[in-house]
């Protein structure tokens, strides 16, 4: 089944920067997915408009076959906004501004109480995420007084909390411990047994591997210049280079890394 | 890559009569001492979650009683009854297991912003005339200025009661907020509001208000310290005090858009998750057996004090 279908979308931030550039993406029920690209290329852009948080400036952006408008995800669209919120959860790459609950166990209530999933449910899925993410000694703190690495946390345990179908994640592994990045990692490939859709934006080339069999990458310019095999797409260092994702030096690294797995 | 020649210039520092330490700059100093009372008066949670009397009582019957309390003590007029009330503050913060020493000084430190402007022209007879009882300046005849008039300056007997007054007032009304805030966790009084009928909308935005602050204190500090590594001199006359002075407040129109771009994000945040017009929430208070003590104990202090203020 078809999930995501962009045609030809633009998107510009104060009708001036451009952000993407006529976009074109299908995606599947249960892909795996990893959005690649340099510093400013649009990814996050990319993953927002994929969330409905923001709307083409020109173009199309199709979700379960629906056209996402601002409508559509608002008042007029019945019981649509509750059904894609429920499918669809984005864990943010600025995860200070995705926090704004008092405390941490609020946090991760909130999506689960917005969606009216029965209490019962909630805090059995409150327990199990914070044990999952090993964040019960957190529960009472207020979000703001976190580390980077365990507002992280507490931003995936959020996301987590609402059991989406199709997971975004921008940058997820940034600012984790070597121990909770590969606990991530692991998660991801556990989500991805079960069927979830799992699209990721990330630098971190060497768990793209894990995680996605297929890749899609960003030039400077904002479009996209390849879109295929994860596999085949790390291994062309011309490409990767081109769009100044790594360095002539840094292609030893990834074949390195590629050694030990 | 080919580095520039003076990137690899960079012999250690011969010059180590360089001094370390000495006065922090009064910008960052004052930063770091507003974050850090905000970090001790409010924001801590030392005293909420420790094990005393007033951390046992249901924030919402806690809010409401101490809400009735203040009430009251703006009615009272004798200021040995204000002192009683403040004294019933002191002897609760004990019983919460408050250090009593940060406690009055948390207080004392707030009274001169809330009532010192306030109060200090009113003990002059030009305010409030009455029997002088310092005279400062004597005038040979009427002195009209706008509405006043006085033939002299003078501190009278009915001003510095009055201040006398209303400063123990506001040092009573503080010390009883202050004691709520201490001995609860600021989720539970919002969470308390909201129980109480206020509006969702409300309290929202008075939570989120509370974490800006605190984002707020954190971003100009960060600034400020990002400021700093990139400069060397530290000038502390006043010529150099001027111009950190200048700097923050030109740092504020940038602190203001960041922080209107953190709204936006926080906002697309709460969509993504779910949030559509009115936030859902459990509550999970509940009344015991101290809450009613405790009812009890503050109406009827509250009625010993109005019968004795205002004896029938
Ligand atoms: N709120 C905004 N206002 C204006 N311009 C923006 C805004 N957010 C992003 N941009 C611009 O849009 C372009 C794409 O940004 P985006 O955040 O999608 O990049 P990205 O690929 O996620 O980059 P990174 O790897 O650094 O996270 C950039 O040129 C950026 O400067
Ligand atoms: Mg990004």
């Amino acid at each position: 089944m078809q999930l995501f279908d962009l045609k030809n979308v633009n998107y510009l931030y104060l009708n001036r920067i451009h952000a993407l550039n006529d976009i074109s993406l299908s995606i599947e029920q249960g892909e795996h997915i990893a959005i690649l690209g340099a510093n400013g290329s649009g990814k996050s852009t990319l993953l927002k408009l994929l969330d409905g948080l923001i709307f083409p400036s020109s173009g199309i952006v199709k979700a379960f076959g629906k056209t996402l408008t601002e409508n559509i995800l608002d008042g007029e669209g019945g019981d649509f906004p509750r059904f894609f919120r429920k499918k669809v959860g984005l864990i943010f790459q600025n995860s200070e501004a995705q926090l704004f609950c008092p405390t941490v166990l609020d946090e991760i209530k909130f999506g689960p109480l917005q969606l009216d999933i029965a209490k019962t449910d909630i805090n059995q899925r409150i327990n199990d995420v914070m044990g999952m993410l090993n964040i019960e000694n957190l529960k009472d703190r207020a979000p703001y007084t976190l580390s980077g690495g365990e507002k992280k946390k507490v931003a995936i345990a959020s996301v987590l909390s609402i059991n989406p179908d199709v997971l975004l994640l921008d940058e997820p592994t940034n600012g984790l411990d070597p121990r909770t990045q590969r606990w991530l990692v692991e998660l991801l490939i556990e989500l991805r047994k079960i069927g979830k859709t799992i699209i990721i934006a990330t630098h971190d080339l060497e768990i793209v591997e894990e995680v996605s069999e297929r890749a899609v990458v960003f030039n400077e310019d904002h479009r996209i210049v390849a879109d295929g095999k994860a596999k085949v797409i790390l291994n062309d260092t011309a490409l990767l280079m081109g769009v100044n994702l790594i360095h002539e030096h840094s292609h030893r690294h990834i074949e390195k890394s590629k050694l030990t797995f | 890559m080919k580095i520039p020649d003076w990137l690899s210039d960079g012999t250690t520092c011969p010059c180590c009569a360089v001094s370390v330490g000495g006065k922090r700059n009064f910008v960052e100093k004052t930063l770091v001492e507003i974050a850090s009372m905000m970090e001790r008066s409010i924001f801590s949670e030392k005293y909420s979650s420790s094990k005393g009397f007033l951390q046992s009582i249901d924030p919402r019957v806690k809010l409401i009683t101490i809400l009735l309390l203040i009430v009251t003590t703006s009615f009272v007029t004798k200021i040995e009854i204000i002192l009683g009330i403040y004294v019933f503050t002191l002897f609760f913060a004990y019983l919460s297991k408050v250090d009593l020493f940060f406690f009055i000084k948390r207080v004392w430190l707030f009274i001169p912003i809330f009532s010192g402007i306030v109060v200090f022209p009113a003990m002059f007879n030009v305010v409030t005339p009455g029997e002088p009882l310092v005279t400062l300046v004597h005038f040979n005849s009427t002195v009209q200025l706008w509405i006043f008039q006085f033939t002299e300056i003078s501190i009278t007997k009915e001003g510095a009661l009055g201040a006398l007054l209303f400063i123990s007032r506001v040092a009573a009304s503080v010390s009883l907020i202050v004691l709520l805030t201490l001995t609860t966790r600021w989720a539970d009084i919002m969470k308390s509001l909201r129980t109480l009928g206020v509006p969702q909308i409300f309290v929202m935005v008075l939570s989120m208000t509370y974490q800006y602050i605190f984002l707020l204190v954190r971003v100009v500090q960060e600034m400020h310290l990002a400021k700093k590594s990139r400069t060397i001199k530290t000038d502390r006359t006043g010529e150099g005090i001027k111009k950190e002075q200048n700097w923050v407040a030109s740092r504020i129109g940038t602190v203001l858009m960041k922080s209107y771009k953190m709204s936006d994000e926080i906002h697309s945040a709460m969509i993504s998750r779910g949030f559509h017009d009115e936030i859902k929430s459990h509550e999970t208070f509940r009344i015991r057996n101290i809450d009613r003590i405790w009812t009890g104990f503050s109406l009827a202090f509250i009625t010993g004090v109005i019968l004795l203020n205002y004896p029938v």
